[in-house]
């Protein structure tokens, strides 16, 4: 393998008309200016020239055409479909695009937290007297927030098995999670798969916003006070991605993705709902950032109906 | 030949010429060496360096001495029994009662001179310097772990509380601060492979086995920056394990010491148990 | 001594001197360097993420004769050969440029080979960042799984193998990450590697990551007026950045408050003059480690202490870590700023004992400082 050699091999592919073997001597000086990509412009493959020069004769030639995915390895042809999320597991049929009118079936319910709700924490905010300021009544931790009759607030609600039969868009629409007061508002948000996250800071202070995802890409942005609204894409499903300020280190929230519209974040009494679902079996599943996940509930549900199901969270 | 016999044309001459010019040369050579930093040990810093230089030295100029006697006794036959006009090349297997009394003395008076010599010194110095660890009971013993490692030297100290396994023990990665005129003892082990730690100015060199636990100890002597080497041999980058040794005058090192025990206390994770790795001190 | 040949054995000698140097040249023997024990031969290739579209124009332009592409030709497909006679290409797919590196069995092989002999005590033999040399090491060696790196000075999400290469042959102050003085193939081929250990659907597997080259140094604005960067750096340092909030403050609170037009009697954090730990996303076994964020005037800096490494590191964040990306966040002008005076900070205290503790004492001592 020592760099150049001569030519050992070209590549024949369909209407490839052009067979360049450069030498570094023998090469055109000023080779014509790569064409910009532009999103959006989906283009045929139609013509796959590929050459392979250089010494070794052993060198494998690239995979034939078809795109990474014909290869071994994992090639992003061999990746998920834009929406990511749960796949399509032993579905015969092609999924369908949702409309939005399908469904009119509705689950609600509640989640309860069993056991003494425990007495909330001050938050020390001493570190940036801006915090203190804005919060001068004291805050408390709010990862565990139970209300009345033990309802649990924050759990994200969300069908986990079921939706598999269609493909979802996501909504324009970003999901906002304001920095406010030193604390994220709200705490836990759900979005769907390919839309943003718009992290805002209303505060006049610096706060930077850390994902800590694991199957996405993690991000980690400083957004001084009177900085733009931040858009972060998580490409994929992932149920409870934490969102942190590390130089606030009590600031935190929750983010669940998934790649269809049937989730919800129970409210300060614990409920929630899932409007507009289509007739058939789910999954349901629920988290809490501190519980953990609730056990699974499975439900068949038909046309129009409504059904309730609860979560029951410990310690 | 004939260029040697146009060179040195007496054989007088010759024969003082040939004493003194190797063992110049090995001694002049050796010393230059020494004095430059890049290649020398440099002076020692350390209160037994002394005794380690002089022993060093004893050594080199015995050898020195040794060597050009013997280059000389075989160069004289080469010269005087060779062949030449009038002369006839002549030598004997040495095999009479004579010679091999003549050697048998020569050997024992080597070994008297310089064997037994360097090792009564050598002895002498292992036994009062080399292997006379401090007492680590005594708070004047500034007490060091080394966990060696591929490619570095992680240094524990104990901190301003005086024990191993706290919040506040100072934790280094090839640099080691250390006080001035007080002994430094080391409990040294390694992670993966042999490696050896070296302390030029200081005249310490000891191995670092994995799975033992190996002491050795230096009193410094002189403040300053020193250097901290890897001497193990064998393995691709035990030279790129160089660190700093730094000797800080008592008030100094304690202002150090309480600054570095307070960082480290900030960094302590108490949770991160994989992170924590003293052990007890070994005598 | 009767019977020996000496001449017979010198003879033998020599002979057997020949026969060794026959034998070591091992360019023909592919497995001549392998260490036993050890299971070699990658027998499939990998894709991996490669540099976007706008680093292969340059280095086409750069470079003519070293790549070729015919992109504006097939509309959406280019491809280019690199020295290594590695064939690259790009693709359109959905209408979003997908940048694809094929690496082949024989490289990756030869990659592994150097990885383990080289890499692996600490990175471990699979490069889950838990080699033997790793035990109880904060902070950890990378673990090429977890695909996250922090001192390559890029802000997409993956470095380029330039990038990479950087920081390799550069070593990371202060740890057990050496410079390595390896040949450009072999840490290429190395690099090469490394990228096929990450898992499914992440890293350089991932269909969605960025690869991109170490951030652009800029102009320095402030390069014949240090004074007055070190000045305004002072200012972001302790005022809009809030780099306080985790690195030490290095002003009294008397001076932080004018600083940040406080009121009169505000308090900040606690031990200001000193760091505070902090979460990380890198994990021993599956348990998240803290890291600290440097005190300048005492800890050693991991990527270099010139004014542009400072800009540099500032500009794109350390991955991973609290410390976030400041590109963007505020004006170039004041990242300068603060790399001149983090520069400043480190010059006139780091090593220089008897000012620093003056400095640090005087700060410490003065008025209502805790």
């Amino acid at each position: 393998m020592l760099g150049w050699g001569p030519c050992f091999r070209h590549m024949e592919r369909e209407n490839s008309s052009l067979s360049v073997c450069p030498h570094p001597q023998e090469s055109d000086p000023d080779p014509p200016a790569m064409r910009t990509p532009s999103l959006g412009r989906a283009l045929i493959l139609s013509s796959f020239l590929l050459t392979a020069c250089g010494g070794g004769g052993d060198t494998p030639a690239p995979p034939p055409g078809g795109g990474p995915g014909a290869g071994p390895g994992a090639g992003p042809g061999t990746q998920a479909p834009a929406n990511g999320g749960s796949g399509g597991a032993g579905q015969d049929t092609a999924p369908e695009a949702w409309s939005d009118g399908a469904g009119t079936a509705t689950v609600s319910g509640s989640a309860t937290f069993n056991g003494d709700a425990p007495t909330p924490v001050q938050i020390a905010m001493d570190s940036d007297p801006k915090c203190v300021e804005m919060n001068s009544d004291g805050a408390t931790d709010a990862s565990v927030l139970v209300g009345a009759n033990g309802g649990l607030q924050n759990v994200f609600v969300y069908v986990s098995k079921g939706t598999d039969a269609w493909t979802f868009t996501a909504p324009e629409e970003p999901v906002v999670l304001d920095q406010k007061g030193c604390n994220y508002t709200p705490r836990v948000v759900g979005m769907m798969t390919g839309q943003a996250l718009r992290v805002q800071n209303s505060d006049p202070t610096v706060h930077n916003v850390h994902t800590y995802p694991k199957k996405n890409r993690s991000s980690n942005v400083s957004q001084p006070a009177g900085s733009k609204p931040l858009d972060i894409e998580m490409k994929r499903g992932e149920v409870l991605v934490a969102v942190k300020c590390d130089m606030h280190a009590w600031m935190q929230a929750r983010v669940g993705i998934v790649d269809h519209p049937f989730f919800a974040v129970t409210a300060a009494d614990g409920s929630f709902t899932l409007p507009k679902l289509a007739a058939g079996e789910y999954t349901i599943s629920a988290e809490h950032e501190v519980f953990g996940k609730a056990s699974k509930q499975t439900i068949t549900i038909g046309d129009g109906e409504a059904q309730s199901i609860s979560f029951e969270f410990s310690k | 030949m004939s260029m040697l016999k146009t060179l040195l044309p007496s054989f007088a001459l010759l024969r003082s010429r040939w004493l003194g010019c190797p063992l110049a040369l090995m001694l002049t050579s050796t010393w230059a060496l020494a004095q430059d930093k890049r290649w020398g040990p440099g002076e020692p810093a350390s209160d037994y360096g002394d005794r380690f230089y002089d022993l060093f030295w004893l050594i080199t100029i015995l050898v020195s001495v040794a060597f050009a006697l013997v280059v000389v006794l075989l160069v004289i036959p080469v010269l005087r029994d060779r062949a030449r006009p009038g002369h006839r090349a002549s030598f004997d297997h040495g095999k009479s009662l004579h010679d091999k009394r003549l050697t048998a003395i020569i050997s024992i008076v080597t070994f008297i001179v310089l064997d037994a010599w360097v090792l009564v010194i050598a002895m002498k110095d292992l036994r009062e310097a080399y292997w006379a660890i401090p007492d680590a009971k005594d708070p004047q013993t500034y007490r060091v772990e080394v966990l060696a490692q591929q490619w570095a030297w992680n240094f524990r100290a104990t901190g301003v509380d005086g024990e191993f396994g706290t919040a506040d023990d100072i934790l280094t990665i090839n640099e080691l601060v250390v006080p001035l005129n007080r002994p430094v003892s080391f409990n040294m082990t390694s992670k993966d492979v042999i490696h050896a730690l070296f302390l030029p100015e200081m005249r310490l060199k000891r191995d670092v086995n994995p799975g033992a636990i190996n002491e050795a100890w230096f009193k410094p002597i002189k403040e300053g920056d020193f250097t901290i080497l890897c001497a193990e041999l064998c393995g691709f980058a035990h030279y790129q394990m160089y660190g700093k040794l730094v000797v800080l005058e008592q008030g100094q090192f304690n202002e150090w010491e309480a600054e570095a025990s307070r960082l480290a206390s900030t960094a302590f994770d108490a949770d991160d148990t994989e992170a924590h790795w003293a052990w007890d001190w070994q005598e | 001594m009767r019977g020996i040949s000496w001449q017979g054995l010198a003879v033998a000698f020599g002979a057997l001197g020949l026969l060794t140097s026959l034998q070591t040249s091992d360019d023909d023997n592919p497995h001549a360097r392998a260490p036993r024990g050890v299971s070699l031969v990658v027998t499939e290739g990998a894709y991996l993420r490669a540099p976007g579209a706008d680093w292969f124009a340059e280095r086409a332009k750069a470079e003519p004769g070293r790549f070729t592409h015919d992109a504006t030709l097939a509309g959406g497909i280019g491809g280019w050969v690199d020295a290594k006679g590695e064939y690259w290409f790009v693709e359109m797919e959905e209408g979003e440029w997908v940048y694809n590196q094929w690496a082949s069995p024989e490289r990756l092989t030869a990659g592994r080979r150097d990885f383990v002999q080289f890499c692996s005590s600490c990175h471990g033999l699979e490069g889950d960042g838990y080699g033997r040399s790793a035990q109880h090491l904060r902070p950890t060696p990378r673990s090429f799984q977890q695909n996250k790196f922090k001192f390559t000075k890029v802000i997409a999400d993956l470095p380029s193998d330039e990038a990479l290469l950087a920081v390799i042959r550069r070593g990371l102050a202060g740890t057990p990450m050496l410079p390595w003085d390896l040949s450009d193939v072999q840490l290429l081929d190395i690099i090469q590697y490394i990228k096929s250990l990450s898992p499914e659907e992440s890293g350089w597997r991932d269909v969605y990551s960025q690869v991109g080259d170490a951030i652009e140094v800029t102009e320095d604005p402030w390069v014949d007026i240090k004074e007055r960067a070190i000045v305004r750096g002072r200012e972001v340092y302790h005022g809009a950045a809030s780099c306080h909030l985790c690195h030490p403050g290095y002003v009294t609170n008397e001076e932080l408050r004018v600083i940040r037009k406080d009121p009169e009697g505000t308090t900040y954090r606690e031990n200001l003059t000193y760091p505070a730990l902090k979460d990380s996303e890198y994990e021993v076994l599956g348990r998240a480690t803290k890291v600290m964020p440097p005190d300048f005037t005492w800890h050693q800096l991991r990527a270099g202490i010139t004014t542009a490494d400072l800009f540099q590191t500032i500009a794109s964040g350390i991955k991973g870590t609290a410390m976030p990306q400041w590109k963007g966040a505020l004006p170039d002008e004041d990242l300068w700023a603060l790399a001149h005076y983090v520069e400043d900070l480190i010059v006139s205290y780091k090593d220089q004992r008897p000012e620093r503790s003056a400095f640090m004492g005087g700060l410490r001592t003065s008025g209502d400082n805790r």
